[in-house]
């Protein structure tokens, strides 16, 4: 018997999973009604939401915590474009794929099954979060007379930072969420507290420089807060505050990283499957 | 058409389990929402006569509402997806009236939980907003007719699905655009865009309207209500009869032969 | 030779949470009591390279439990098991680069993408070289005549497409063995024939291993020179499939066209004789070749009758299957 063995090198490693991320982003063209949601419903809600704060701020006269009506819907804005570049959908199918038996299909592979879905669910957002955003921001630049005054280079580069290590910290989060449906029928309560969590603290519909200071110490320590991190970027005070907000999210990293580890393995010794 | 209720929510409730799991979902959904408007009243105050007591109001009604339209007669929801699988046909045989027998073909056990959360959450607003039993009154009787809004705008966009095959993301896309808005506190629309929310797609209607009109007693805007919740009725049979005529002379590709 | 797959004293045990009716919600889930099924239960055997095996058994023998195990999936309660040379616990990446699995009700194809994507892809999980797989791919292509289907959405295809789809993208890697989980469900006969055409010619040109597990008694004849029976955890039967007949039912199928108007004499009938069909033209009936001796049969039968035609035949595999699974384990 002629038989193969482990000799690949890294980029061969590797190739596998960019494949499975190219492929993702490639099948998401077979789905251009969910990409038509994407560029009505996403744009539609942020416009929502600037009404409402246009509405908001006018009546009051004034800012409130160095946030105006820019800020406050550009930060909103964020959240809502990003969250295309998080892995809310890796807990669906991770939990689909152990309830169809497809999961078990996967652990006989050449692949660690986790990096595996990691890669496979980064590529499932990027064309909903490209077509979303090329409707939304035009708009948003017309009605906010272009990006807040707080607006500069050094934002965007580390904003981008951010975005990188709040799409990490999310993935972790919800893989590791995800990982009890191979113990319970039913992990689906564990992704509402944790997705209703980000949608508080992360700041889908009140920015964070917005809520009471302990709810902004919450956020700004917990993984609920970390993954929208990139929202603050034109918060007065975000040029000093982004390097703690990523050390932060370095943290939940690696928390999560050595969590999935051992939860993973002790999930594949405890295996338990209908059928023999 | 009691019948249909009852085997639908029997059906359903018997998966026990999975029947809490989707009520206490939909609850912990709610109440996230509910919480995001008190954070947001909280950072600015009341706002033409909104504040958090308010939202409070505004959230029960429209999840009790919601709970009641869609927990019996969530066909209106899910006829794109029968005219899609060929299941629209047998609808179509029934010995009863089309458009009862549409509502009624499906219910949905998760929008028992959001009627759950309705109830509680509108008693708390009752109880903060020392509501009289008159205005107490008011407000359960408006939420047939706002039911009727929710269920007919959801027939109409569930239509779509009479003129284009696979439409399901569609229809769910135009009913989160009244349903979206008519979450947010209404007080913030004010001019062109009341006008708009209002009338055009009846946002407004279903849930910052009633609250308003409850808070000051206002018949006026109960009336309003009442006119659009026939109107939307009255389109709705409507559209659905185009919708019909159109499938019966089998002109949709994916018509089951 | 080197074997293949050598199992020794394989067990597998699985837990459940069993409710207690008496203890109520809260009991139960603060003093949960389980239960312990042992699905397969101390078996041994060994397959030799380049053999075609026939793994069987009833739903809930523990015949999946069994590949699922072999194939890395789930770790044994207690027991030895080696697949090309390779623990399967231990050595999961090196095994899953050198098998093919297909499990004929889960696709490990992407749905909305064309079957080349999902070659492409597999190409790359399984490390193989560019040239070699040019090379395997267009073979495949051409066994498994998916020429005119490779750049079809995998939604598009019929049951019997995606089979053959499947079945190939588990061998671009040149597996030396496959584990085939079902192939053949769902398909029709055509579809069915021409799979099974396709595995022996890779069994028998490329020498890969085939371990079959199926409820297809078609699948088991036409496919496999060897067959494992299991059922409740239990080894029952492991020998030539040819033999399976042979050792479990001594019965034989006869049938005979008569003149017209022309019966089987049922009072001259021997013991041993049990007749199934018997009217003007023609009989239908099983002998049990344990009690009488076939050509004895025949030679009661013919003698003062005109025979137009007669036929003699060994019962369908799946009744031999049949009443193994409700057989006693031994």
């Amino acid at each position: 018997m002629k038989l193969r063995r482990v000799d690949g090198g890294w980029f061969s490693r590797m190739s596998k999973y960019l494949y499975a991320y190219f492929l993702s982003v490639k099948e998401a063209l077979y789905y251009p009604k969910k990409l038509q949601t994407s560029a009505i419903i996403v744009p539609f809600r942020i416009l929502m939401m600037l009404v409402i704060y246009t509405y908001a701020f006018h009546y009051i006269g004034r800012s409130v915590n160095g946030i105006d009506v820019a800020i406050a819907v550009w930060s909103i804005a964020i959240y809502h474009l990003l969250l295309y570049m998080q892995f809310r959908g890796v807990f669906r199918t991770i939990d689909e794929e152990v309830r169809k038996g497809t999961f078990e299909l996967q652990l006989n592979k050449p692949y660690h099954y986790l990096a595996y879905k990691f890669w496979e669910q980064f590529g499932k957002g990027l064309l909903n979060f490209v077509m979303s955003a090329v409707v939304a921001v035009p708009i948003l630049l017309l009605f906010t007379h272009g990006f807040p005054s707080t607006t500069s280079t050094p934002r965007f580069l580390y904003a981008l930072i951010l975005a990188a290590g709040g799409t990490m910290v999310s993935a972790g989060l919800y893989i590791l969420i995800a990982l009890p449906s191979l113990w319970i029928n039913d992990a689906r309560p564990f992704f509402w507290v944790v997705d209703k969590a980000i949608l508080i603290f992360g700041g889908a519909y009140i920015p964070l420089a917005l809520l009471p200071s302990s709810f902004q110490t919450f956020a700004s320590l917990t993984p609920f807060g970390a993954p929208m991190f990139a929202t603050q970027m034109f918060n007065p005070g975000f040029l000093s505050s982004w390097p703690m907000l990523l050390i932060v999210q370095l943290f939940w990293v690696a928390v999560f990283f050595v969590l999935i580890r051992i939860v993973f393995s002790k999930a594949q010794k405890r295996l338990s499957i209908n059928g023999g | 058409m009691g019948k249909y209720i009852r085997i639908n929510l029997a059906a359903a409730a018997e998966l026990r389990i999975s029947f809490l799991m989707q009520v206490g979902g939909m609850i912990i959904n709610n109440v996230s929402f509910v919480v995001v408007w008190l954070l947001f009243f909280n950072a600015f105050g009341t706002i033409n006569g909104w504040s958090g007591k308010e939202v409070i109001g505004l959230q029960g009604f429209l999840a009790l509402t919601f709970g009641i339209a869609f927990a019996f007669f969530n066909g209106s929801r899910d006829l794109e997806l029968f005219i899609n699988n060929g299941t629209f046909d047998s609808i179509l045989l029934t010995p009863k009236n089309l458009y009862l027998r549409i509502l009624t073909v499906t219910a949905t056990t998760s929008a028992i939980g959001d009627m759950i959360f309705g109830i509680l959450l509108s008693g708390i607003y009752a109880y903060m907003a020392h509501l009289s039993l008159t205005q107490v009154l008011l407000l359960v009787s408006l939420v047939p007719p706002v039911a009727t809004i929710l269920i007919n705008f959801a027939l109409i966009t569930s239509c779509i699905g009479f003129y284009m095959p696979d439409s399901a993301q569609l229809s769910q896309d135009a009913f989160e655009i009244i349903f979206g808005p008519s979450m947010y506190p209404s007080g913030m629309y004010q001019g062109i865009v009341r006008f708009a929310f209002l009338v055009v797609i009846p946002s407004i209607a279903v849930g910052g309207l009633p609250v308003e009109a409850v808070a000051n007693l206002d018949i006026f805007k109960v009336g309003i209500v009442w006119v659009l919740a026939v109107a939307w009725f009255l389109i709705a049979l409507f559209v659905l009869r185009r919708g019909v005529r159109r499938y019966e002379s089998a002109n949709l590709t994916g018509a089951r032969v | 030779m080197e074997n293949a797959v050598e199992v020794r004293h394989l067990t597998k045990a699985f837990t459940f949470p069993v409710k207690d009716p008496d203890k109520g919600f809260l009991g139960n889930l603060f003093s949960p009591q389980s239960r312990s099924i042992t699905a397969v239960d101390d078996i041994s055997f060994s397959v030799q390279e380049g053999e075609s095996l026939a793994f069987i058994g009833p739903n809930g023998a523990g015949k999946s439990t069994t590949i699922k195990i072999l194939t890395g999936i789930l770790w044994p309660t207690s027991g030895n098991v080696s697949v090309l040379g390779f623990d399967p616990q231990e050595q999961r990446k090196e095994l899953a680069l050198n098998i093919g699995t297909v499990f004929g009700q889960r696709s490990q194809l992407i749905f909305n993408l064309p079957i080349s994507d999902s070659f492409d892809l597999f190409a790359r999980v399984y490390e193989i070289e560019k040239s070699r797989y040019a090379a395997q791919r267009g073979k495949l292509v051409t066994l498994f005549d998916l020429g005119e289907i490779l750049d079809q959405p995998v939604r598009k295809l019929s049951l019997g497409q995606r089979m053959k789809a499947e079945i190939a993208v588990a061998l671009l890697h040149e597996p030396p063995i496959v584990f085939l989980d079902e192939p053949t469900i769902g398909l029709d006969i055509v579809a069915k024939r021409r799979l099974r055409e396709n595995l022996k010619a890779i069994n028998k040109e490329l020498k890969t291993t085939i371990f079959l597990t199926s409820h297809d008694a078609g699948d088991i004849e036409t496919l496999c020179k060897r067959t494992i029976i299991i059922n409740h955890g239990k080894m029952i039967f492991d020998d030539k499939t040819t033999n399976l007949k042979r050792r479990y039912l001594n019965k034989k199928i006869v049938r005979i066209a008569l003149e017209e108007k022309d019966m089987l004499d049922v009072k001259r009938m021997p013991p041993g004789i049990e007749i199934l069909k018997n009217k003007g033209g023609g009989a239908k009936f099983v002998v049990d070749t344990s009690v009488i001796p076939i050509d004895e049969v025949l030679k009661e039968i013919i003698h003062g009758k005109d025979i137009q035609d007669i036929t003699i035949e060994d019962p369908p595999l799946e009744e031999v299957i049949g009443k193994i699974y409700e057989a006693k384990t031994r």
